[in-house]
């Protein structure tokens, strides 16, 4: 047994061990619990000290092996649950024996000749006796073992079969108090789910003594009279339900006390005034003996269910979705008719809870009710009628209205459809969005007027350059329609196909607002018979709030007049500029000329000087007129007055006439040699002479100008021409393609010209 | 130079032309005109084509490129003066030289000797 006791030796106590064959589960169990109590070590203790020997215990036989439940003596520990094998052949015999057994000198035993050592001890002599449990059923034995022989004496077996008896009484009692413990347990546990299980269950549970008195009630049962579960004990039904209740149960009360169970709807009316419907179970509560000896009464609320299914089974899959998932206002109708079965107005079925605040009536004032006794401004507002021609053709009836009655005063959208001989309607409170829409709408008509009135063009384009909009004047003056315009490429419009470079430009400014760059340049448009009209453009592409294009939008100004003088103010530039220039290659020749001529530097100075006196004096009257014209008059007092003295000196007679610029530049020349000469040579050099200048218009575009001086010393032609002489004849031949004669009479200097009065080649 | 080359000269206001005139003259050229119109011009070398031609571009009734495409065809070097920056749009005519007005007659007597030397 060396081997297998040392493998055990040590093992966890904590092991527990399967019921052997010969033992029930719970036999097994109060045996081990009394292994090593106080009871049984003081018992093999005792039998230790008494006998005066070295080892005694008590085991039981389990399976093949022995299980010590106590042991006094034992030279080596056993294992855990102190089991050794089956070897053992006095406690065996004992056991199988259900006797005493006595043995003096091991030695000169039969039996078990190979039992002379336990637990390290010496087995010399042994005294056994059967352990019985109070049945009498023998479960292990009780032994004292001594190392050296010895006979065992009357008084030792009394004293050891007294020990067995007190072990089967231990084992009695500990039966006992286990087996109370744990149903105590067992039912305090059951009791404590019951209560909680009958307290959180939906349902309303009580119990009924035979005579109708309860015994028992959930929280939920008695909540539902206005009792606690405490409270309601005792009290009989009648109290609880009332009369008038109790008439209608009884049938099934009675039906339930005679042992069958039975189930029925019942309307239970509350103290607010509303009533619940509610599904009622009574089964009798059966005694062992199957006599009844109560009633077990179960309630569920069933009214939303009962509600619920009864619309479910006549509203349509959507309707029923909407119902439930809809934040709307949401009511049932019946028709009420006369005699003539026409509709004369609709009584409230159901109404959910958002639909009683938009309509500001509780369901408890509206279900019952008629909707023109609660809200008569259905039929002022024309909604009454809208309703019945949902009954009468089934079709439904969708509308935003505003609501202006019955204390109301708000935007409804209503959804109506037939119902039976009702319907069904929702409806929603769109104030907040309806308030809206009107502010926007508003502002873009705000918007528009001041777009058609103050831009002469501005529209809307998608991203792709696809015309959405356009405003009236643009429309206006291009004399096309909105049809002809919107839903097209912008550059395939009335507006720009008139040129390829139009074109391109604006694809390519769409292109840029695509990439975010705003456009702005001068362009011409085509407006009515094919004309243009120069227009400031402008494309400035909209973005959302997440980055994104939505639309492109075009303007532009008309600036036709700003273009207009801006041609004008580059032709006068160009004109300034020519004549500047050719101004000063006519004074660069003119000096030329006059250092030919002059004696000196002084003379040259002077005769020059008053040459270019006498163009910037033309210069001056052309450019203090409004026209660029000079007035021949005026020209004659400013080139050949600073040469009079005397105004008896000059007679100016004849055609008042306006000359061109090219004229009046080349004339005033003309004066300016002609009163220079007068006054170095001719009338103008004696006090006596006298210059008349006449002019008269020929009609054909020049006018005749006739120079004469008189009373002036005598003339004689000049030998060579001089500068000044051919300066008068190039200046009207040549420049003017006008003619001069000069007549160098003896008495005085005839100069007559002809002269185009309106020539300007620019 | 005294060699009496031709030159046509075509130029509307009356002071300049004078003054051109003398100077060439002075320069020793022949001058034919001055001209104040094309029609005037093409009437003068009728009789004879000059050796060159100085042109104001812009003329009474117009300008001078129809004369100077015809000088041009019959080999006749052209000199343009111009009083302002507009200038032909005739390619034929872009080889020819253009002198801004007031122009000094060095530039003039320079830019004469150039063309010569071009043509020959």
């Amino acid at each position: 047994m060396g081997d297998v006791s040392e493998r055990r030796f040590g093992a966890p106590s904590s092991v527990t061990v399967a019921a052997p064959n010969n033992f029930h589960e719970t036999e097994w169990s109060e045996l081990l619990s009394l292994k090593d109590t106080p009871a049984l070590n003081q018992i093999t203790a005792l039998i230790c000290e008494i006998f005066d020997v070295p080892l005694s215990f008590v085991s039981v036989i389990a399976g093949d092996r022995h299980v010590y439940l106590s042991a006094k003596g034992l030279a080596k520990p056993l294992d855990a649950l102190g089991q050794v094998p089956l070897n053992h052949s006095f406690s065996q015999h004992v056991v199988t024996s259900n006797r005493l057994l006595q043995v003096n000198d091991a030695r000169q035993s039969t039996l078990g000749a190979d039992d002379l050592a336990i637990g390290g001890r010496e087995v010399k002599a042994y005294l056994g006796t059967p352990v019985r449990d109070s049945d009498g059923f023998v479960l292990g034995c009780l032994c004292a073992i001594d190392s050296k022989p010895r006979k065992w004496a009357a008084r030792d077996i009394k004293v050891l079969e007294g020990f067995s008896a007190a072990i089967t009484t231990q084992l009695q009692r500990e039966r006992a108090v286990n087996a109370l413990s744990q149903s105590h347990g067992q039912l305090a546990v059951q009791e404590t789910r019951l209560k909680r299980i009958t307290n959180m269950a939906p349902v309303m549970i009580a119990a009924l003594s035979t005579d109708l008195f309860y015994t028992f009630a959930n929280k939920s049962y008695a909540a539902l009279f206005d009792e606690t579960p405490e409270t309601i004990l005792g009290l009989h039904l009648r109290e609880v339900l009332g009369e008038e209740a109790i008439l209608l149960a009884d049938p099934y009360l009675q039906k339930a006390l005679a042992g069958q169970s039975t189930e029925y709807d019942f309307e239970l009316p509350r103290s607010d005034g509303s009533s619940r419907i509610f599904r009622i179970h009574h089964a009798p509560e059966l005694n062992p003996d199957n006599k009844t000896q109560g009633l077990v009464v179960a309630l569920t609320d069933v009214t939303d269910q009962r509600l619920l299914s009864s619309l479910a089974s006549r509203l349509e899959d959507r309707l029923k979705a909407a119902y439930q998932m809809s934040p709307d206002g949401f009511s049932v109708f019946k028709s009420q008719r006369n005699q003539k079965n026409e509709i004369v107005d609709f009584e409230w079925e159901y109404v959910n809870e958002r639909g009683t605040e938009i309509t500001g009536h509780s369901a408890a004032n509206l279900i019952g009710n008629t909707l023109l006794t609660m809200m008569p401004g259905n039929k002022t507002q024309g909604i009454f009628d809208a309703y019945v021609d949902v009954v009468n053709t089934g079709l439904p009836y969708r509308e935003t209205a505003f609501y202006e009655a019955d204390g109301l005063s708000l935007w409804v959208e209503i959804s109506a459809i037939k119902l039976g001989d009702g319907f069904a309607v929702s409806y929603s409170d769109v104030t907040a969005r309806k308030q809206t829409e009107i502010a926007l709408a508003e502002n873009a008509v705000r918007l528009q007027l001041i777009l058609d009135n103050v831009v002469a063009f501005v529209g809307v384009l998608t991203p792709e350059g696809i015309l959405k909009k356009a405003n009236q004047p643009a429309l206006d003056i291009a004399g096309v329609s909105r049809a002809d315009v919107i839903g097209k490429p912008f550059w395939e419009t009335h507006w720009w196909n008139f040129s390829d470079e139009s074109k391109t430009r604006l694809k390519q400014a769409i292109a840029d607002a695509n990439d975010g760059i705003r456009s702005r340049y001068d362009t011409q448009v085509q407006i009515h018979n094919g004309e243009k009209i120069w227009i400031d453009f402008q494309l400035s592409p909209r973005f959302d709030s997440h980055g994104t294009l939505v639309e492109i939008i075009p303007s532009g100004m008309d600036i036709t007049e700003r273009k207009e003088a801006e041609a004008h103010r580059q032709l006068l530039v160009d004109e300034l500029n020519h004549r500047v220039k050719n101004s000063l290659a006519s004074i660069q020749a003119m000096a030329r000329q006059t250092i030919r001529t002059a004696k000196d530097l002084h003379s040259f100075e002077t005769k020059f000087t008053d040459r270019l006196k006498a163009i910037s004096t033309a210069h001056e009257i052309l450019m203090g007129s409004d026209n660029a014209k000079a007035d021949l008059r005026t020209m004659i007092d400013r080139q050949v007055g600073p040469y009079i003295e005397d105004k008896r000196h000059l007679k100016i007679t004849g055609d008042k006439a306006m000359l061109a610029a090219e004229c009046a530049h080349n004339i005033g020349l003309v004066f300016h040699e002609l009163a220079t000469n007068a006054a170095k040579y001719g009338a103008l050099s004696s006090d006596r002479g006298c210059v008349k200048i006449s002019s008269e218009d020929l009609g054909d575009g020049t006018v005749k100008i006739v120079w004469s001086e008189t009373g002036g010393p005598p003339v004689s032609a000049p030998s060579a021409t001089g500068f000044g002489s051919r300066l008068i004849k190039q200046s009207i031949e040549f420049s003017l393609g006008g003619s001069v004669d000069v007549d160098y009479r003896a008495e005085g200097v005839v100069a007559t010209v002809i002269l185009p009065k309106d020539f300007d080649h620019g | 130079m005294g060699n009496q080359n031709k030159i046509l000269l075509v130029e509307d206001d009356a002071i300049i032309a004078m003054d051109l005139e003398m100077s060439l003259s002075d320069l020793g050229w022949e001058v034919m005109g001055p001209a104040p119109t094309a029609d005037q011009a093409f009437d003068l070398i009728k009789s004879g084509l000059p050796d060159v031609a100085i042109l104001d571009f812009n003329i009474r009734g117009g300008t001078s490129e129809q004369l100077a495409i015809a000088l041009m065809e019959a080999s006749v070097p052209v000199l343009f003066l111009s009083g302002d920056s507009s200038a032909t749009d005739i390619d034929s005519l872009k080889e020819c030289r253009v002198l801004a007005k007031p122009v000094s007659m060095d530039m003039i007597s320079a830019a004469l000797t150039e063309a010569l030397g071009t043509l020959s």
